[in-house]
């Protein structure tokens, strides 16, 4: 069974200026340890899919699933715990909780989850080298580089030990060399842990590392290329 | 969980170290101001009562129930000697005062009017009270059982009495006979009310007492003073055990009840007060509170996103708004306290307002008091305030969608 189904995803976003369909009768499977790329051009509808998947949103028709769990019926309240418990999430940007360290910062979805406090600082910690970020453990966000900061992010994701982590555009705010290392670590994690990765960008040297590319045009998946 | 929702509120109420501290800053002088004006008023309050106890009121009253509701002057206080023993053996009572009082006529050439003529110990009176009356003429009476009267400055002008003048004064006896007697005006007293001025004049005990053909040593009343006025209701259930039972004794504030109550009215027009002050301050901090939850939209929209429940970020922005206005709590208190206990032993002089004040017995100098009865109420009502001000703030970022959050530039 794949880790995540979606079957006839439909989501349209009606507005003054006229409907939109975003996700247009997507139907697609990820497996267990998949490194993902969804890509298209601007506006084709890759962060709606994304927030679909990862039960921010919910759509218009079609069912998701994920592992045993149908996400599209559940309660609003269910899936903010389906969320915390199964998905780790990476943004683009203002991922971070400003007034809390790196450490904390990975920490605090461990707290959420009612992890030991010995357990998540260790666990933090761990996850901070692993990214290559333990030397900064203390720092705000404000005291990090961008790459450094989605790197902090990416151990805040993988710190709930969820299904897969899921990453909208995570490299589109960072220099090339910082989108180097960011895509090393993610990869290192997808090799050596077997995490998986869906995640969305139309950065051609990040849709070269990806094993996997979902082409969307219009909402529409136009090519779903194994490489 | 709890120690980290408080440390984020915290640091939280710092993303904007202006802001905050403005808001915490009008919170403390806010509190400063209430209990500053309640240590005030207080003092001012304090001082009235004091003076109208020392002057005129004593700290309580002996009489009998009769006389009470009907004024009989028949209904003489029993066993004088007795309650009077009693009275004297108490170690708690430093002096007490009898007296009789009667109405009357007073005549004063083609004049007349109805009095009320109080028939006083003057040693005694002396001992209770620091001046019955302010005589500005003459002098007080000096005789226990002479012909000497004083009289107010507004009867004497009405009547136009002079000092040494000779006036009747009518009385009925206790037997219903009618008796007429002769008194020399020794002295005029002034400063009170006009009414009371007009209502009331001072004769020996001993002769009103035989004009009233009541035995020689007999009162309507004993009005007395107490060595500890906090300890009154005690030394008066004593007292009462101590005495005949027809005997009834009332406290100051059952004697003068407005005097009694304006305490506890004042108490309650100040928790109004800075009841309306708080509100103020409150609406400050809600309105601090909606821009943060503004500003920081993306970043909530986010903690839901990434699985921050309801509840908790229910608690961290009601726990923020709880700091926001506690934070100043102990610097608004501190503030009031100190500047109540500087004052309190310099007085604040009131010398522009003199005139009026002493208009209503309030003193030139007022000498405010701490209220510390007063801090955890105020603590209490902040802490009430503040976390009904914190429901509406809390309930928008609840009602945030984090897609939608996430995608404001
Ligand atoms: N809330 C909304 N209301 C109306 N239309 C929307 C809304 N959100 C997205 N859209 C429209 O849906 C389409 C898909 O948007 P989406 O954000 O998913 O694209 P995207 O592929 O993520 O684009 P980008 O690469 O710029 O991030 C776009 O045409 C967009 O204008
Ligand atoms: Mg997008």
């Amino acid at each position: 069974m794949s880790l995540i189904q979606l079957n006839d995803v439909l989501k349209i976003y009606t507005s003054k200026a006229g409907d939109v369909t975003a996700v247009d009768h997507v139907s697609l499977s990820i497996e267990a340890g998949e490194f993902t790329a969804i890509v298209g051009p601007s506006g084709c509808g890759k962060t709606t899919l994304l927030n679909a998947i990862g039960g921010l949103d919910r759509p218009d028709k079609g069912s998701i699933r994920i592992g045993n769990s149908d996400i599209t019926g559940m309660s609003d309240k269910a899936l903010i715990d389906f969320r915390l418990n199964n998905i780790g999430f990476v943004f683009q940007a203002y991922n971070l909780i400003p007034v809390l360290t790196a450490m904390e910062n990975t920490a605090f979805i461990m707290e959420l989850q009612g992890v030991k406090k010995t357990e998540r600082l260790q666990r933090a910690m761990d996850l901070l080298s692993a990214v290559g970020i333990d030397g900064k453990a203390n720092n705000r966000p404000n005291q990090l580089s961008g790459g450094q900061q989605q790197r902090v992010a990416v151990a805040r994701a993988l710190a709930s030990h969820p299904q897969f982590i899921l990453a909208d555009e995570p490299t589109a705010n960072l220099d090339s060399s910082s989108t180097g290392q960011l895509l090393d670590i993610m990869a290192k994690l997808n090799a050596d842990e077997g995490m998986t990765f869906l995640f969305s960008t139309h950065d051609q040297r990040v849709i070269d590392r990806a094993r996997r590319v979902i082409t969307l045009e219009d909402g529409k998946v136009i090519s779903d290329v194994h490489v | 969980m709890m120690r980290n929702t408080l440390s984020m509120a915290w640091r939280n109420i710092w993303r904007s170290p202006w802001r905050s501290s403005v808001v915490i800053i009008a919170m403390a002088l806010g509190i400063w101001a209430g209990i500053f004006t309640i240590g005030l008023t207080q003092g001012m309050n304090t001082a009235r009562t004091d003076s109208a106890l020392n002057d005129y009121i004593g700290h309580g009253r002996i009489s009998t129930e009769t006389y009470m509701v009907n004024g009989d002057i028949a209904a003489y206080i029993p066993q004088y000697q007795e309650v009077t023993a009693s009275l004297e053996a108490s170690d708690q009572v430093s002096a007490w005062a009898p007296r009789l009082i009667t109405s009357s006529m007073i005549q004063s050439g083609s004049k007349s009017t109805a009095v009320m003529v109080m028939g006083v110990d003057p040693e005694r009176e002396g001992l209770v009270f620091s001046s019955a009356v302010n005589v500005v003429e003459g002098h007080f009476l000096t005789d226990p059982s002479g012909d000497e009267l004083v009289i107010g400055q507004s009867l004497a002008d009405k009547l136009d009495v002079m000092l040494d003048d000779r006036i009747v004064l009518t009385f009925q006896d206790q037997t219903g006979n009618i008796y007429a007697g002769l008194f020399w005006v020794t002295g005029i007293y002034d400063g009170v009310s006009n009414m009371v001025e007009e209502a009331n004049l001072y004769v020996s005990i001993g002769t009103l007492s035989e004009a009233l053909a009541l035995p020689s040593s007999s009162a309507h009343e004993i009005r007395y003073r107490v060595t500890d006025l906090a300890e009154l209701d005690a030394t008066q259930a004593k007292l009462t055990a101590s005495m005949p039972a027809v005997v009834q004794l009332d406290g100051w504030k059952r004697i003068n009840p407005e005097l009694g109550m304006a305490d506890d009215i004042m108490a309650q027009a100040m928790l109004i007060f800075i009841t309306i002050i708080l509100l103020a301050m409150s609406f400050g901090i809600l309105n601090t509170m909606l821009m943060a939850i503004l500003e920081r939209q993306r970043e909530l929209g986010m903690l839901m996103a990434i699985g921050m429940n309801k509840s908790r970020l229910f608690a961290l922005i009601v726990t923020e708004t709880l700091l926001l206005s506690l934070a100043g709590l102990p610097l608004g208190i501190a503030l009031g306290h100190v500047s109540l206990t500087l004052t309190a032993k310099t007085g604040i002089s009131m010398a522009s307002v003199e005139q009026g004040m002493a208009e209503y017995g309030i003193a030139s100098t007022i000498y405010p008091v701490t209220v510390p009865e007063y801090y955890l109420t105020i603590a209490a009502l902040v802490f009430v305030l503040s976390f009904l001000f914190s429901l509406y703030p809390a309930r928008k970022a609840l009602k945030l969608n984090p897609v939608e959050s996430m995608r404001v530039l």
